[in-house]
């Protein structure tokens, strides 16, 4: 009895037990992956690359350090004892092997390229023809050429790769020459130029186009100083009728001027509720004015402000400059642009003011009522696009193209399009510049490219590439070992003695 | 699996047979002076059968023919009675300080400390309530050989443990145990309810343990009722907390000195207007305060012979030293065993928690406090609004005052906590005993965050006006954590010719945890007729109606959910002949849903044996009354995950999502490569020792030497040139050492007794193997790489300081440091290579000491005891990050030290030039790296116990009054708070949290409290 007892609590004791192991233990995440997406998640993939760009190591401190600084025109701003590192490093050529800028700068791109590599190779593999499965093939070698170019300008030889890496042993490859890189830039660039769609309508808007892809050829061309190429591929772009100039210069970095009739391409920054900035980015804030204890002037972080030199560059009259230069203790001009407020005075003038800095980037600066309006603290702009290719750099780049394919007129009349509309209307400034001799022209080109595109990063690329960077950045430290910066340090512990640092670093 | 139960069922069937008839024996234990020993412990040898000892003394016990009585009760000497044909046995115990003779738990049952061939050690009762520490791991600091704790002074906070070294850069925490259930902490348990603490660290102790064994098990048994006895118990404690030592900055007036130099040597001329700033404030003094602590016990014991119950309920207020900072916590359990029949026994524990989180951001405010400048006020003219910092601090630092003012309050984070479990327990076939146990664990934590508009006061402009332009918001996050476990245990019990014991154990276990977390966030609508959310609890909720229904947010990183199982199947023998020669072996199965393929399932396993040779003829030395020497080996597993939810599948980050036109396109990017392969880490583990009783039993000594070595570490291998970082298994490190624990007792004259205690452990650590000779797992200054100790600090070695520019051109060329002037570091060329570059860096600390160590002297006096516990590390660096590589981006304020810098040649070989162009100083190097090592007066506590013919008066069984003073003095070589520095554990935002050792951010401290208690029991 006792015993049928015990066996009556027993059994359903041990019963109760795990049922079935292999269930038991079968458990996926209760979240995405990759095998639960169509197609391997080739467009998110590929969409990730774009959220990527987004990130502050690609596009915002590490960018304006490298593309930005290094030129005579803009500098690091801010105090001088913020970011004291950067400017020593950008303003004044004191190269650094090891720091959070370039060897961010450096892995971000990598990054990039491998997940350009990863999206390829699944469409390879799986034999995805489709027409939207191209497109997203032209946006991944797009991307892909993007970041080389960039790494190719900075860093001179650098690793190729263009496979998708299994493991990391087989990354850690030697630095291939230079031209290599640009070759396969280019190639990217063709394949991608052929890939894309014109225009994306309204759906995705601020998405890669042939646009796009043709002007960064054209870029990449000027580069390798193959002028007929650039001119050609300029005009593509030209000949698309895509593109029209904004009336108003000003007009192209104020909200409206966001993927207008100018813009080839932006990197999109959005916020979706008030005050989150979630796919915001901190290009704007971290060009705001610096705070000055005076909570309607803290506008952000003060990085990336304009030199005297630049100030003093401008034509007279042209007014550009009051649309580019914001100038501490005078009216933020509303004429071009500005709000109607007063700047409070710099302490760098007399009398002296609460501001670090005299000058301050106009073309980030933002209506302070709109952000009120959307929730944003003063310091803020997070909603505001980075202008990555604007159709002005194309009539520019026509110009050169053409000047040094010797068609001195077409480089006038290309050259023309953009000093008309600078002019606003006013023909007693900016006087058409008349041809009379390839080097008065390519003279007016390099300084229209100047006073254009100032404060947008193309500057001190196109003095290196013009040959004039040691003349002009000469007395700020630069020599010719400084057209390209050393590879970061952690790159090369990494890789155990196969990546070989710069010879002239 | 089912075809294995069939059987056991099977064989329970076809063996059935009746149990033998027992028959009662009785007696009375006491103990020195004939005093009667309630409580004390009466077992029958061989089983887990037992009574305890009613408050005469008496007790009344079932035996069959041939038993042996076992008699024990801590503080005195087992002893063994055959029972042969008595009815009646009467025993006196001798006193002894020896802890060979407890019981202890060793996973999945109990076993005599003596009969094991592995080291474990205990903290009873008595170490752990009096102590004003919410969270009981906290006192086990110095107290164990062997275990490294490593406290915060966060209140409640669980701090880093590594038991004998780390061998892992994952996970490195131990197993926590609690009544038989597999926690990663344990903040829920009541001090005030622990029975004991017992730390398990060898290898045939933990093996049982399986993927969880590696780091060592801190098993936790909490009070139950005894038999025979009732009481109620209610203790108090009040006291106060403080901050002990303060790091030293400098005040307004040499603050202006030293950032005038500033400016001079970086190059601005311009003339700073000094004129809003003209406070002198110590903002450390303005965050924190003198906290309150107060706890509260009331417990209700009661037995019978057939039931045993004990219910209790504690509250416990602990403020930390940060103003606004403070936990909560009310605690309910109730725990009940039933005899239903000889052979039939059933029990429920049922445990509950409460809990307000303190301020999160506690620590944060403590080290802005550091970081802001003097010359600014605390707060406007009006006393009430916090003001704003000089603008050359504002990238990143802040008054710590406007988060206090606005943000320590405005928030309700609590955690509720059931933690339940039921067993039955049937004996059958006369040796065998089965054991069923169903687990779960519920954990609710409902934080609801309210972001006020925050106002402050602006000198330059003289007018109070808002932080923000910012809208009010609120935030709301439900998370909880389920844990579910299965335990079925057959225990075999038996003695064969009288020498031969063996006891088995078999089982079946599984685990199941399930979290999931929802969080979001409303703001008010940004239009101008928007209505503010009101700074009132009753609206800081999600749909409030105030907020904009088109702000609602998932908040992404606070919405998540996990599944993970475990089913392993466990066995174990333990065998001694005669209580002299004694073999273990365990062996554990593991399989886990976190991995796939042929490594879902592992094994662990392993043996152990030792030798009580005092029990041999031959062994006859004067004075030894105890020898046992012992040895262990066993592989373990480590289930360390790396902070992934799931490590063979990717995680796919959509935080890349693309953006087109206000339109969001979610993007999908794999956030590692996995092995295929990939499984547990196990770790081999060594160990060899000898347990010694010695004089009487006045001196007892344990040591041992440990060896555990990792292989297959989870280890990330960093992408190089953009490949996505690995995640698999390679890797070995290596951690060694010896410790020893020795206590000492002596009676002086008839009423003043001297106990002694001292342990101490050294660690040796060493990476054996990673991926590749040169790569490293790198967190700041700490490094993982083969050849070195983990965690190493790596960096230049500092000569000194370049006095002119003769020195300089008279040294080796710097290159890829930026430039040289005077006032800069002098690197030395480590390498010999004629020039100064990132060749010459190298090994410059140590997070690890070289032996931790600690000490316990208690003196008894007639009702008066005293208790002095002292702890301390040896041998250890820390890397001080304050005022040495941070700043990068403002001026944060100058440290004491600071004053003694560089400023013209001869003026300091030590302190570099101000100036944050200098970015070779702020290299990582030795001149932050500072000596680690302390000494500390951990606890002092003086307590009286009213004679018994006082409390009797006044009818209470026991009364008792204590003072207590916990880290009372500290002696430290560094500039920090405290050299105490932990690493986390790895999470989603930093995988290799846990290498970030000694790491002095400038926060941290640990305060002084003091406490006055009572303890009576009715």
């Amino acid at each position: 009895m006792k015993n049928l007892l015990k066996i009556a609590v027993l059994t359903p004791l041990l019963l109760v037990s795990v049922s079935c192991e292999q269930d038991f233990l079968d458990r996926k995440p209760l979240k995405v992956t990759l095998n639960d997406i169509e197609q391997g998640g080739i467009i998110g993939q590929v969409f990730g690359i774009y959220g990527m760009l987004r990130s502050n190591e690609m596009s915002i401190l590490p960018s304006l350090t490298m593309e930005y600084f290094r030129d005579d025109d803009s500098m690091k701003g801010s105090s001088l004892a913020d970011g004291r590192d950067y400017e020593v490093v950008a303003d004044e050529f004191n190269y650094t092997k090891d720091h959070w800028f370039t060897n961010s700068y450096w892995s971000k791109h990598y990054e990039m390229i491998n997940q350009v590599n990863n999206a390829l190779k699944i469409v390879e593999d799986e034999g995805f023809t489709d027409e939207n499965t191209m497109q997203n093939v032209g946006e991944a070698k797009f991307f892909r050429a993007y970041a080389y170019f960039n790494l190719a300008r900075c860093y001179g030889d650098v690793p190729l790769i263009d496979f998708p890496i299994k493991s990391a042993a087989e990354a850690n490859v030697p630095k291939s020459p230079v031209a290599q890189i640009l070759a396969l830039i280019d190639k990217d660039l063709e394949d991608a130029a052929s890939l894309l769609p014109e225009s994306w309508g309204a759906a995705y808007v601020g998405r890669l186009t042939k646009g796009a892809a043709n002007t960064l050829r054209a870029r990449v061309a000027l580069w390798n100083k193959d002028y007929a190429k650039a001119l050609s591929l300029s005009e593509q772009v030209i000949n698309s009728g895509q593109y029209r100039l904004m009336d108003k210069y000003f007009q192209i970095f104020a909200n409206e001027g966001e993927n207008g009739s100018e813009s080839i391409w932006e990197l999109q920054f959005d916020f979706f509720t008030a005050g989150q900035t979630a796919y915001g980015s901190d290009w704007a804030t971290s060009q705001g004015i610096r705070d000055p204890g005076i909570p309607e002037w803290n506008l952000g972080w003060g990085w990336n402000v304009p030199t005297d030199k630049l100030v003093q560059a401008y034509e007279a009259g042209d007014p550009r400059k009051n649309c580019t230069v914001l100038f501490s203790g005078q009216s933020d001009d509303p004429t071009w642009g500005g709000f109607g407020r007063v700047l409070p005075g710099s302490r760098q003038t007399t009398p002296a003011g609460p501001l670090e800095r005299q000058y301050w980037n106009k073309k980030v600066y933002v209506d302070e009522a709109y952000k009120r309006a959307n929730g944003f603290n003063t310091w803020q702009a997070n909603w505001v696009n980075k202008r990555m290719l604007r159709y002005a750099d194309v009539l520019l780049m026509a110009a050169e193209g053409a000047n040094e394919t010797g068609n001195g007129a077409k480089a006038e009349q290309y050259l023309e399009v953009v000093r008309s509309r600078a002019r606003h209307g006013n023909s007693a400034v900016l006087p058409k510049v008349v041809f009379a001799s390839q080097a008065q022209m390519r003279a007016a080109i390099k300084h229209e490219r100047r006073v254009e595109l100032a404060m947008e990063g193309v500057r001190f690329y196109d003095l290196v590439r013009w040959g004039d960077a040691a003349a002009v950045l000469g007395p700020q430290g630069y020599t010719n070992r400084h057209r390209y910066m050393p590879i970061p340090q952690p790159e090369i512990d990494k890789s155990n003695g196969v990546l070989v640092q710069n010879p002239e670093w | 699996m089912k075809r294995n139960l069939f059987f056991i069922i099977l064989f329970i069937w076809s063996l059935g047979t009746a149990f033998a008839q027992g028959r009662e024996v009785r007696g009375v234990i006491t103990g020195s002076g004939n005093d009667p020993l309630p409580g004390a412990n009466v077992m029958i040898k061989g089983t887990s059968r037992g009574v305890l000892a009613d408050e005469n003394g008496s007790y009344r016990i079932v035996v069959e023919d041939g038993a042996v009585l076992v008699f024990s009760y801590i503080g005195y000497l087992t002893k063994e009675e055959p029972v042969g044909s008595r009815t009646e046995i009467n025993v006196t115990l001798e006193s002894s300080q020896s802890s060979l003779e407890e019981v202890v738990v060793i996973g999945y049952g109990v076993a005599r400390k003596r009969d094991l061939t592995g080291s474990t050690a205990s903290l009873k009762a008595a170490d752990i309530a009096d102590r004003p520490n919410p969270n009981p791991l906290n006192t086990l600091q110095g107290k164990i050989s062997g275990v490294q704790v490593t406290n915060s002074g966060t209140p409640g906070a669980t701090p880093d443990i590594r038991i004998r070294g780390t061998v892992s850069t994952g996970v490195t925490r131990p197993l926590y145990l609690i009544d038989g259930i597999f926690n990663d902490n344990m903040d829920y348990v009541n001090p005030n309810d622990i029975e004991s603490i017992e730390v398990l660290k060898d290898a045939s102790t933990l093996a049982i343990f399986g993927v969880r064994g590696a780091n060592g098990v801190i098993a936790v048994t909490t009070k139950k009722g005894k038999e025979g006895r009732m009481s109620v118990n209610f203790n108090t404690t009040y006291g106060f907390k403080q901050l002990g030592k303060r790091i030293e900055m400098v005040n307004a007036a040499q603050f202006k000195e030293l950032y005038e130099e500033e400016r001079k040597n970086i190059g601005d001329n311009s003339i700073f207007d000094y004129s809003p700033w003209t406070a002198d404030t110590d903002f450390i003094d303005e965050v924190t305060r003198v906290g309150a602590y107060n706890a509260n016990n009331l417990t209700v014991m009661h037995g019978s012979e057939k039931n045993t119950v004990k219910f209790g309920i504690g509250y416990m207020l602990d403020e930390g030293i940060v103003k606004k900072q403070k936990l909560n916590r009310l605690t309910l359990n109730f725990n009940d065993e039933v005899k239903l029949t000889k052979w039939l026994k059933m029990g429920l524990n049922l445990s509950a928690m409460q809990q307000s989180n303190p301020w999160g951001g506690a620590n944060g405010a403590l080290e802005q406090a550091r970081r802001a400048i003097p010359i600014g006020p605390a707060y406007g003219p009006d006393g009430i609004h916090p003001a704003m910092l000089p603008p050359l601090q504002s990238s990143g630092i802040y008054n710590p005052l406007i988060d206090i003012e606005n943000n320590a309050d405005s928030f309700k984070d609590g955690t509720l906590r059931g933690v339940g479990s039921f067993f039955t327990e049937i004996r059958f076939l006369k040796d065998f005993t089965l054991r069923a146990t169903w687990y779960g664990d519920r954990e609710g934590t409902e934080r609801r965050t309210y972001f006020p508009r925050r106002y402050v006061y602006f000198p330059v402009t003289g007018q109070v006006s808002g932080y923000e332009l910012g809208l009010t918001r609120v935030e709301q996050v439900n998370s909880k954590v389920s844990k579910f476990q299965q335990d079925y245990i057959l225990n075999y019990l038996k003695t064969f010719n009288a020498k031969h014991n063996f006891t088995g154990t078999a089982g079946v276990t599984s685990y199941l945890l399930r979290a999931s977390s929802v969080g979001g966030s409303a703001a008010q609508g940004s239009s101008g007729s928007s209505l503010e959310i009101p700074n009132d609890p009753r609206f800081w909720y999600l749909n409030s109606g105030f907020a904009d229904p088109n702000s609602l947010r998932v908040l992404t990183g606070s919405t998540w959910q996990i599944e993970r199982a475990t089913l392993s199947y466990l066995v174990r023998g333990m065998y001694n002949f005669d209580h002299t020669y004694f073999l273990s072996a365990s062996y554990r199965r593991d399989g886990s849903s976190a991995f796939l393929g042929a490594n879902r399932w592992q094994d662990f396993y392993a043996i152990g044996a030792a030798w009580d040779i005092t029990n041999e003829d031959f062994f006859k030395v004067k004075g030894i009354d105890y020898l046992k020497l012992k040895a262990s080996y066993g592989q373990l597993g480590n289930q360390n995950t790396y902070g992934f939810d799931y490590p063979a599948y990717p995680e796919l980050s959509t935080g890349n999502s693309g953006v087109f036109g206000g339109t969001l396109y979610p993007a999908y990017t794999q956030a590692y490569l996995p092995d295929p392969n990939l499984k547990w880490e196990s770790i081999l583990t060594t160990e060899a020792g000898f347990e010694l009783a010695a004089l009487n039993n006045r001196l007892s000594l344990e040591a041992a030497y440990y060896s555990r070595t990792s292989k297959d570490l989870l280890t990330i291998i960093p992408g190089v040139q953009g490949a996505q970082d690995g995640l698999t298994n390679i890797g070995s490190i290596r951690s060694r050492g010896v410790e020893a624990s020795a206590s000492w007792t002596q009676t002086l004259g008839n009423d003043l007794r001297l106990t002694l205690g001292a342990n101490l452990t050294t660690i040796n650590n060493k990476v054996l193997e990673l991926a590749s000779k040169d790569m490293a797992i790198i967190n700041g200054i700490n490094r993982v790489q083969e050849g070195f100790p983990i965690g190493y600090f790596y960096g230049y070695v500092v000569d000194g300081v370049f006095q002119s520019e003769a020195d300089i051109n008279s040294y080796h060329e710097v290159i890829g440091l930026g430039s040289v002037r005077p006032g800069d570091l002098k690197f030395r060329d480590v390498n010999g290579d004629g020039v100064i570059d990132v060749n010459d860096r190298t090994m410059i600390g140590n997070p690890t000491p070289d032996f931790i160590y600690g000490a316990n002297v208690n003196l008894a006096y007639k009702g008066f005891d005293l208790g002095l516990d002292f702890q301390g590390v040896y041998g250890n660096e820390i890397y001080r990050r304050w005022n040495s590589t941070e700043s990068e981006f403002q001026r944060v304020n100058y440290a004491k030290f600071q004053l003694d810098r560089w400023h013209g040649p001869g003026t300091s070989n030590w302190v570099p030039i101000l100036g944050a162009d200098h970015r070779i100083n702020y290299q990582f190097s030795t001149v932050a790296v500072e000596d680690g090592s302390y000494f500390r007066l951990r606890n002092i506590q003086l307590g009286y116990n009213f004679p018994t013919a006082l409390t009797q008066k006044i009818k209470l069984q026991n009364l008792r009054a204590f003072a207590n003073v916990q880290n009372l003095k500290t002696w430290a070589n560094n500039h920090g708070y405290t050299p105490e520095f932990g690493a986390g554990t790895p999470n989603p935002g930093d995988r290799n949290a846990s290498i970030y050792m000694g790491n002095d951010n400038g926060g941290g401290a640990i305060p002084v409290i003091t406490t006055f208690g009572i303890n009576v029991t009715f």
